[in-house]
């Protein structure tokens, strides 16, 4: 039996850098680490080839007798091309992912195998079933998986010299009740962790390809303190132990921040975490508690992003507009806060609704919920905002964006970042890889032209003595940002020029 | 291939010289106690300094040098003797390729 998996082509988001490949030579942002698991939970005797096509080319015509495609609804339109391709010559497909279990009517029309939840039970009693001729319409795993079973995920399988970063699940699940979060619609409230020692085994297979940066794909890392402690000391006393230390990227909340978690940052910093993608959302305390987006609103935001940076991680923040409570003043207040911050990389977008969230029930209940595209990812929303018009919305998230990502001002927030940046790091040295990664990115920023070719050396002197990783992954993501801003049609820099949004 | 400026290229010694001067600036001690022979890494000049030296180099010299010069010539007298050289039209200095098309198509076929 032969299994092809198949991850679809994504549009270029925040969570790309396909923008800054050229630079970074790595055309995939990181690998798709639900194939690899499902491939693992594949019986040995089966086949099984991983197609990711961010990477590389899917051949339509490839011979195997089932094709499973995964997707989020970023991906949709590609997965119904796929599936579509394969169920004409006859080939039966199987579809999962977060998208098939957050939108299964949408999905079972395309679907010879729909499945909904995760699949650590659900896929290897379908393998079964297909060679057993009695394959379901649908796997449906109720409730969530116990993970300390789920098995090393094959990343052998994977083109790893291909992305700019590997990945490591250690937990699943977030505790909090975001109201826009449909995350936790699907890998629930009840977080779950791995072992720290499959951690560490997962890590380790990626530092042997010679990756020397991992992504920690949690919904929440630190959510449970004493777990992610565990974890991030098993990390930590593996990495000390590396003659070239790894690197970490992940996603927490920003209740670690507070007093009392010190150590945890200590910990975080310890393992070797240098980035973290935040969702701050907004200064706004009544837009927070509107979504109730409880754990945002204990302190000072500015004080908190700062006591992350200064333990050597660089807060990437996530911030939405269009909250019901936001007013034409609101653009405004997000680029003051984001300049006093420091946050430098911000992943900027208008709130959404997504399927089965208890945003999307409270507002189709008001009637605001309108039919849209998932194509623009970034000044689209499906929701009608309250306080102000659609226009408004739009016109001042153009503006903030433009705003944000115009060179002085990131720069701007460089120089707040690298002041808050430790000094007493455990340093990763540069080397000749580095140093020609640094050109390529002095040439790029030539390139874009000279209002840019000064960000790269401007920022340079708040960053001697400091970690160059922060650097070097901020100008990165900078560059990313303005080539898609550029494909989007939304880079308008004479709008940075203006204190206020241009109604 | 960087291009080498025309006129008045400073020499060697020069070239050293400043790099002595940085480098001592960088560490916060003496002149005096930087040898020209020895490599970057013996006297304590971190990997990210070396990085941001190479761009001060550039400027002082007026021509957009490679960072990882400094890896291929870890001494101050073999990096100035290459530079030296360079400016004089001697010898070419390789520079990282960058193949980017901003116009490209990035976003795939979804």
């Amino acid at each position: 039996m032969r299994i092809l998996l198949v991850n679809p082509t994504y549009r270029a988001s925040f969570w790309t850098l396909a923008g800054a490949a050229p630079v970074t030579r790595a055309p995939g942002f990181m690998p798709p680490l639900a194939l690899a698991t499902l491939a693992a939970l594949t019986p040995p005797d089966v086949d099984v080839e991983i197609v990711d096509e961010s990477v590389q080319a899917l051949d339509l015509d490839a011979d195997c007798d089932v094709v499973g495609i995964t997707g989020y609804v970023t991906q949709r339109d590609r997965m119904f091309e796929i599936a579509a391709a394969f169920r004409s010559r006859g080939v039966p497909v199987a579809i999962g992912g977060p998208y098939a279990s957050l939108s299964p009517d949408t999905l079972r029309p395309h679907a010879d195998h729909l499945f909904r939840g995760e699949a650590e039970e659900t896929w290897p009693r379908f393998v079964d079933d297909f060679r057993a001729g009695r394959a379901a319409a649908e796997y449906h795993q109720e409730g969530n998986v116990d993970i300390t079973t789920s098995p090393t995920p094959r990343t052998e399988l994977l083109r790893n010299d291909q992305y700019f970063m590997g990945t490591v699940q250690t937990s699943r699940g977030c505790p909090f009740e975001c109201e826009f979060c449909d995350v936790i619609v699907y890998l629930g409230r009840r977080q779950r962790y791995k072992q720290p020692d499959q951690v560490v085994s997962e890590i380790q297979r990626f530092h042997d390809n010679g990756q020397r940066l991992v992504f920690l794909a949690d919904d929440n890392l630190t959510a449970h303190r004493g777990r992610s402690a565990e974890t991030l000391r098993a990390v930590a006393e593996w990495n000390q132990r590396q003659d070239e230390r790894m690197a970490f990227n992940t996603q927490i909340s920003i209740d670690v921040a507070r007093d009392r978690d010190e150590p945890l940052l200590e910990l975080c910093a310890e393992a070797g975490l240098t980035t973290a993608f935040v969702g701050i959302e907004t200064p706004s305390t009544d837009a927070l508690l509107e979504v109730n987006k409880r754990q945002n609103v204990r302190g000072d935001l500015v004080a908190q992003v700062a006591r992350l940076q200064q333990h050597g991680i660089t807060v990437q923040a996530g911030m939405i507009v269009g909250f019901d409570s936001d007013t034409t003043d609101t653009f405004r207040t997000q680029y003051e806060f984001a300049q006093e911050a420091g946050t430098v990389m911000i992943s900027l977008g208008t709130l959404n609704a997504p399927e089965g969230t208890p945003l999307e029930a409270r507002l189709l209940a008001q009637g605001r919920i309108r039919e849209t595209g998932v194509d623009d990812v970034f000044t689209s929303t499906n929701i009608v905002p309250k306080s102000m018009t659609t226009q408004e919305l739009q016109a001042g998230t153009r503006w903030l964006m433009n705003r944000l990502y115009d060179p002085e001002h990131y720069l701007e927030r460089l120089a707040v970042l690298g002041r808050q940046l430790p000094t007493d790091f455990v340093a990763r040295p540069v080397g000749r890889d580095g140093a020609a990664l640094w050109d390529r990115l002095v040439q790029s920023y030539r390139l874009l032209g000279p209002e840019f070719e000064q960000l790269p050396r401007g920022a340079a002197p708040w960053f001697r003595e400091k970690d160059l990783t922060h650097l070097a992954t901020a100008l990165i993501f900078y560059l990313h940002v303005v080539s898609m801003l550029r494909g989007w049609g939304v880079w308008e820099p004479s709008l940075a020029r203006e204190p206020e949004p241009v109604w | 291939m960087a291009d080498a400026p025309s006129t008045d290229p400073p020499d060697a010694a020069a070239i050293a010289a400043w790099l002595r001067t940085e480098i001592a600036r960088l560490l916060e001690i003496d002149e005096r106690e930087v040898d020209p022979s020895v490599h970057f890494e013996t006297y304590g000049l971190a990997s990210s300094d070396a990085l941001f030296l190479s761009g001060d180099l550039s400027d002082f010299l007026g021509t957009q040098l490679s960072a990882t010069l400094a890896w291929d010539h870890p001494t101050i007298d073999e990096l100035a003797d290459l530079l030296a050289r360079f400016l004089r039209g001697e010898v070419e200095l390789p520079s990282e390729e960058l193949d980017w098309d901003l116009d490209s198509e990035l976003f795939g076929t979804a």
